[in-house]
C-alpha cells in the first residue's frame, strides 16, 4: 500500500473507532442494544422473545468479528443492523413459514395522554398493523422500521441503504398506501 | 375495527410502537465476554489466525491521524541527529483535506480465538519472521491483544478495566514491507533520537477534524500538537523489520475530551517512559 493510501485510510475524526476492548464493546452494547432490539422486533413483526434471541446473537457474532471492524458509533450501528438482518433472513429461511401472531404487550406504546379506552384501541390497532407488516415486502418493512421505530431521518435511511432520499420518501408513501389497502382487505380475517 | 386510518394516523401508530427488551435479554448475555471484568477473566483472547488485516485496523488504534514532519528537535538521549524525518515528513501546512472513506460494515465471518496467551514462538511462526517483544512494560499495563498476519504482528498493551481513559500502547512490526511514512502538520515537532544504537523518530500530536461527515466526500483536519498521542517509528536494519508504536493517553486523546487531568492521572506515560519501553525491546 502506498503512503498516500495509508494516509487516507488513517484520516479519521476524533471519535472512538475501535471496539476491540471489553470496555469499548460493552459501551457500544449499552449505547446500541435498544436500537438493535427495536430493529429486530420490527423486522420479525412483534415477537419479543425472537427479537431478544436475535439481538443476543447479533452481539455475540459482533464480538467475534470485532477485530475486523472499525468506524464510529453510527458505522457500528449499521454494522450491527447488517448482522441482525442476516440472522433474521437465515431464521426465516429455516422456518419457511413466518408466525402471524403478535405480542404487543411487551412493546411500550407511547400514548401517555390517552384515556385507558384510547390506549386499548391504540394497542389493538398497533397489533393489527404489525400483522399487516408481515404482508409487505421485507425491504419496505425495513424502511418503515428505520423511519418510525428508530426515528431515522429520510437522509440517514437513504445513506444506510445506498438509495436516494427521494426514493425513500416515495417508498414510504407507497407503502403506507399499501398498508391502508391491506387494512381494509384483511380487517375481517385478522380482527 | 375502527375506520381505516389515513397516512398520518398510520405514521402515528407506527411511531407508537417502541419496543424495549425485557430483563431476559440481559440474562441471555450475562456471561458475555464483554461483561466480564479483567479480574474475572485473566486469560487473554487472541485471534488464532487472521486473514489480511485491513489498514483500517491501524486506523482503529488511532483516533486521529498522526502525520509526520518537522526537521529537527533537541535530543533526549545520547545522540541527536539533525535530519529530515523519513517516517514523518512535514506537510505544507497544518491543514489538510482528505477524501472521506466511510468504514464499510464488515461481513460477518466466524473466527476462532484461543483463550491462552500464545507463546512467542507460535506468534513468530504465524507471521513468518523472528522478532522481540518489550521486556519492561509500564506499570499497570499488560499485553491484551495480539493479531497476526503474514509478515505483520500487532500488539496492544492496555491497563484494563481500571483505566477509565482506556490508554493503550499499540505496536506494529512488519517484515519485508516498504518503509511507510505519515505526513504531520507543518508545525509538528518531530525528534530524531538515538536510543541504545537505535535511531527513532518521535512525534506527539495529531490531525483533528470536528466534522466527521464529509462535505462532497472531503474531510478537512488541522494538526494539533496538544493531542495526547505519540508515535515512534524506527527500522531495524539487522532484522529488516519496521516498527511503529502508537501511544494514546486517552481513548479520545484530546484535551477537549478528558480535560486537564489526563497527564497527571495514574497510567500516563511520559516520553521517558515510552523510550524506556522501546529500549526494552531486545
Amino acid at each position: 500500500m502506498d503512503a498516500s493510501t495509508w494516509i487516507r485510510s488513517l484520516a479519521m475524526p476524533v471519535t472512538p473507532t475501535s471496539y476491540v476492548s471489553k470496555q469499548a464493546f460493552s459501551t457500544l452494547y449499552q449505547a446500541t442494544h435498544i436500537a438493535v432490539y427495536r430493529y429486530a422486533y420490527g423486522l420479525v413483526g412483534g415477537h419479543p422473545q425472537e427479537a431478544e434471541d436475535i439481538t443476543a446473537e447479533t452481539y455475540t457474532k459482533a464480538w467475534t468479528a470485532r477485530h475486523g471492524f472499525s468506524g464510529d458509533e453510527t458505522d457500528a450501528l449499521h454494522w450491527l443492523f447488517t448482522i441482525a438482518k442476516r440472522i433474521v433472513i437465515d431464521r426465516w429461511r429455516k422456518q419457511k413459514v413466518r408466525p402471524m401472531n403478535v405480542d404487543i404487550d411487551n412493546a411500550i406504546v407511547s400514548a401517555s395522554d390517552a384515556s385507558p379506552e384510547e390506549r386499548a384501541a391504540i394497542k389493538e390497532q398497533s397489533a393489527y398493523l404489525l400483522r399487516l407488516l408481515h404482508k409487505i415486502d421485507d425491504d419496505k418493512r425495513e424502511i418503515l422500521v428505520l423511519r418510525y421505530q428508530l426515528n431515522w431521518s429520510i437522509n440517514r435511511i437513504a445513506e444506510y441503504l445506498g438509495k436516494k432520499p427521494n426514493t425513500i420518501t416515495v417508498t414510504i408513501r407507497r407503502t403506507l398506501d399499501e398498508l391502508r389497502r391491506l387494512w381494509q382487505l384483511h380487517e375481517k380475517d385478522l380482527s | 375495527m375502527t375506520q381505516i386510518p389515513d397516512d398520518k394516523q398510520l405514521e402515528h401508530l407506527l411511531s407508537n410502537i417502541q419496543a424495549t427488551p425485557s430483563a431476559s435479554l440481559h440474562d441471555k448475555l450475562a456471561d458475555a465476554p464483554w461483561h466480564q471484568s479483567e479480574e474475572d477473566n485473566k486469560v487473554v483472547e487472541f485471534p488464532k489466525k487472521r486473514q489480511q488485516i485491513p489498514i483500517a485496523r491501524m486506523a482503529a488504534a488511532v483516533a486521529v491521524v498522526l502525520i509526520a514532519a518537522i526537521i529537527f528537535v533537541p535530543p533526549v538521549r545520547t545522540t541527536a541527529q539533525q535530519i529530515a524525518s523519513w517516517f514523518f515528513p512535514p506537510a505544507a501546512s497544518n491543514t489538510r483535506s482528505d477524501s472521506y472513506v466511510s468504514a464499510e460494515p464488515t461481513a460477518f465471518a466466524p473466527q476462532t480465538y484461543e483463550n491462552t496467551v500464545p507463546a512467542l514462538a507460535d506468534i513468530q511462526r504465524e507471521v513468518g519472521f523472528t522478532f522481540a517483544m518489550p521486556q519492561r512494560i509500564p506499570a499497570g499495563y499488560h499485553l491484551t491483544d495480539v493479531t497476526t498476519q503474514p509478515n505483520m504482528v500487532q500488539l496492544w498493551y492496555e491497563m484494563g478495566d481500571s483505566d477509565p481513559l482506556e490508554r493503550h500502547i499499540y505496536i506494529r512490526i512488519e517484515a519485508n514491507a516498504p518503509t511507510q511514512n505519515m505526513e504531520v502538520g507543518k508545525d509538528a515537532v518531530v525528534e530524531t533520537l538515538t536510543v541504545d544504537d537505535r535511531t527513532l523518530d518521535y512525534v506527539q500530536g495529531g490531525w483533528l477534524t470536528t466534522d466527521a461527515t464529509a462535505n462532497d466526500g472531503v474531510v478537512t483536519s488541522t494538526w494539533d500538537n496538544s493531542v495526547q498521542m505519540v508515535q515512534i517509528a524506527w527500522y531495524d536494519d539487522a532484522q529488516g523489520l519496521q516498527y511503529n508504536l502508537l501511544y494514546q493517553a486517552a481513548y479520545i486523546p484530546h484535551p477537549a475530551y478528558y480535560g486537564d487531568g489526563a497527564p497527571e492521572q495514574a497510567g500516563y506515560l511520559t516520553r521517558d517512559d515510552l523510550l524506556d519501553f522501546v529500549a526494552s525491546i531486545p
